[in-house]
């Protein structure tokens, strides 16, 4: 994936924020770096792994008493 | 005598023998605060009068013999991190947009920590909103590490380790997301704990990624930490992550003996970029815990690799979900009229956060977008669960692991604002350890040749403190690392 100042700007737009020019040239050429760093993950293979959110199981609203 | 020397454990004798007042020990404190903050300036707010009556009233409850049994925090002041909720003093994250946010509601670990009667002087200087490892990205004045003024402090609880570094506290609280509590603790020559996730509350954190963050101690030695654990731990109905087990008393860890402990250490791991001085103090450090007994076993983390990538994606991504509450619209200062609801979105994001937030929060959501999500954010949490089973493998044989906290010591202010990819790096040793939950612990091991201390890492598996504990204070009672201070440049 190459990341451009159109594709940083668009998902500043989804994401609510503002950005200058300058930020979103700056922005796009470090993490056009960062995901080519974070793309080394590809090598590994994941197949038939289950994905891990939270390490125990989080309690529910239902765990909890009613209480004032 | 100055007091705002001793450590907790040596304060509570003094205090339980009557022989210094809480008051005393508070004015030596806040004294010491006057005197060093112009040089580290590790403080956001502070609350000197209210900090003295705190104090004082502990003083008379003791002196009616109200209470029984002192807790062992009783009169001891410390300090907070500044993205802990605290009612009668402000939280700001070190954030502009929070520099006014006055909470209606306190953190659990605030809580308990008043019930202990320890006495709240300040909150304490970070990253904002705990993002960043340097200190640097603050919007207030940044913190200087104890050791060396033009170095960092380290991050994101660079407030916290550094005013216990310079005797301004006697313990803080910090939290640590990927090694915030860990990194800033060995920059500064302290111990820092990072303990099992879910052991203690963060209700009344302000949260960077939920599934990582964790609350923990910054201490002078080992038996503090011990200390400030036992007052900190417990169940908490208020956050959804806690942990329903009972906790030890932390302090029966506190044993001289590593005898028979297994100990894996990963020379894969350490075969990175790693500093001379970093390795000889981790591998002096090995050496004694094999001649005291202890058996050292190489270990294999397949995955240990991946662990920063996998970091940056499900942290940014947690972020990115967790900083939507701060659109301008519940806090944030006075800016005029601002027609539309997306407009004051957009000017928050303008001008009221900071560069390294709002990365963050596009790495996370083009991580989460829908054309990226199964290759980024779903890969990532693949990758977790393959690196949580390597842990999960290697402790079936294992009381712990050992590996140096950082691959360096404190580096100086602006050398890595230019390098994303070496300061994630700088986190290799660290982030596993929320990945998977586990609990951590930085101690003092040494000095590298400029003076700067370093920190040694011990990880234990799920609530194996007690394995953490143990290897710890045999390593400290059997060296002098962690009684070395800093030489500060306007001593009182």
């Amino acid at each position: 994936m190459k990341l451009t100042a159109q594709y940083i700007e668009s998902m500043a737009k989804l994401s609510r924020l503002e950005l200058t020019e300058m930020e979103k040239n700056a922005y796009a050429k470090e993490l056009d770096e960062v995901f080519r760093y974070i793309d080394k993950l590809q090598q590994v293979n994941t197949d038939g792994v289950q994905p891990t959110d939270f390490i125990h199981v989080i309690q529910t609203i239902r765990d909890r008493k009613d209480e004032k | 005598m100055e007091l705002y020397k001793l450590t907790i454990h040596e304060a509570r004798e003094l205090l339980r023998k009557r022989e210094i007042s809480s008051r005393e020990l508070t004015k030596s404190v806040l004294e010491r605060i006057r005197a060093t903050e112009g040089e580290i300036r590790s403080f956001i707010s502070i609350d000197f009068n209210n900090a003295l009556k705190q104090a004082e009233r502990f003083d008379k409850m003791q002196k009616k013999s109200e209470l029984h049994e002192l807790p062992d925090l009783a009169g001891i002041p410390y300090g907070l991190k500044d993205n802990i909720c605290t009612r009668n003093m402000r939280t700001t994250c070190a954030s502009r947009i929070m520099e006014y946010f006055s909470p209606v509601y306190e953190g659990t670990v605030v809580k308990k920590l008043r019930d202990s009667h320890a006495v709240l002087i300040g909150k304490l200087n970070m990253d904002e909103f705990a993002i960043g490892s340097s200190g640097e990205t603050s919007i207030f004045p940044h913190t200087r590490n104890p050791w060396s003024a033009d170095r960092v402090p380290g991050g994101s609880s660079g407030g916290s380790a550094a005013s216990v570094a310079a005797d301004q506290l006697l313990f803080s609280l910090g939290s640590d997301t990927g090694g915030s509590i860990r990194q800033p603790s060995s920059f500064c020559g302290i111990v820092g704990m990072k303990p099992t996730f879910g052991a203690v509350s963060c209700f009344g954190l302000v949260p960077f990624a939920t599934s990582l963050d964790q609350i923990g101690p910054l201490c002078k030695d080992v038996t503090d930490c011990a200390i400030v654990m036992n007052a900190i731990t417990g169940f908490d109905a208020r956050d959804k992550a806690s942990a329903k087990i009972k906790h030890p008393d932390y302090t029966t860890f506190l044993i001289d003996d590593v005898s028979c402990m297994r100990i894996g250490f990963s020379q894969k791991w350490m075969a990175g970029n790693l500093n001379e001085d970093v390795r000889n103090a981790i591998e002096k450090a090995k050496a004694m815990f094999e001649d005291m007994g202890a058996v050292i076993e190489e270990v294999s983390l397949p995955h240990i690799e991946y662990a920063v990538p996998v970091y940056f994606l499900i942290s940014s991504a947690e972020a990115s979900y967790n900083l939507t509450g701060v659109d301008g619209i519940r806090m944030g200062y006075e800016k005029g009229a601002i027609p539309e609801l997306d407009e004051l979105a957009e000017y928050v994001g303008m001008h009221e956060l900071g560069s390294a937030v709002k990365k963050r929060i596009l790495l996370g959501n083009i991580a989460l977008c829908s054309e990226h999500y199964e290759t980024y954010y779903m890969k990532a949490l693949k990758v977790r669960t393959l690196i949580k089973q390597d842990f999960a493998q290697a402790f079936e044989k294992l009381d712990l692991i050992l590996s140096p906290t950082n691959p360096d010591t404190a580096f100086r202010f602006g050398e890595m604002q230019d390098n994303i990819v070496k300061m994630y790096e700088y986190d290799a040793f660290t982030v596993p350890v929320n990945l998977a939950g586990l609990p951590a612990m930085s101690i003092p091991c040494g000095f590298d040749s400029k003076g700067l201390p370093i920190g040694m890492q011990l990880i234990g598996k799920h609530f194996g403190e007690e394995a953490l504990f143990r290897a710890a204070y045999t390593f400290e009672q059997n060296t002098d690392h962690h009684l070395k201070s800093p030489l500060l440049r306007h001593p009182q």
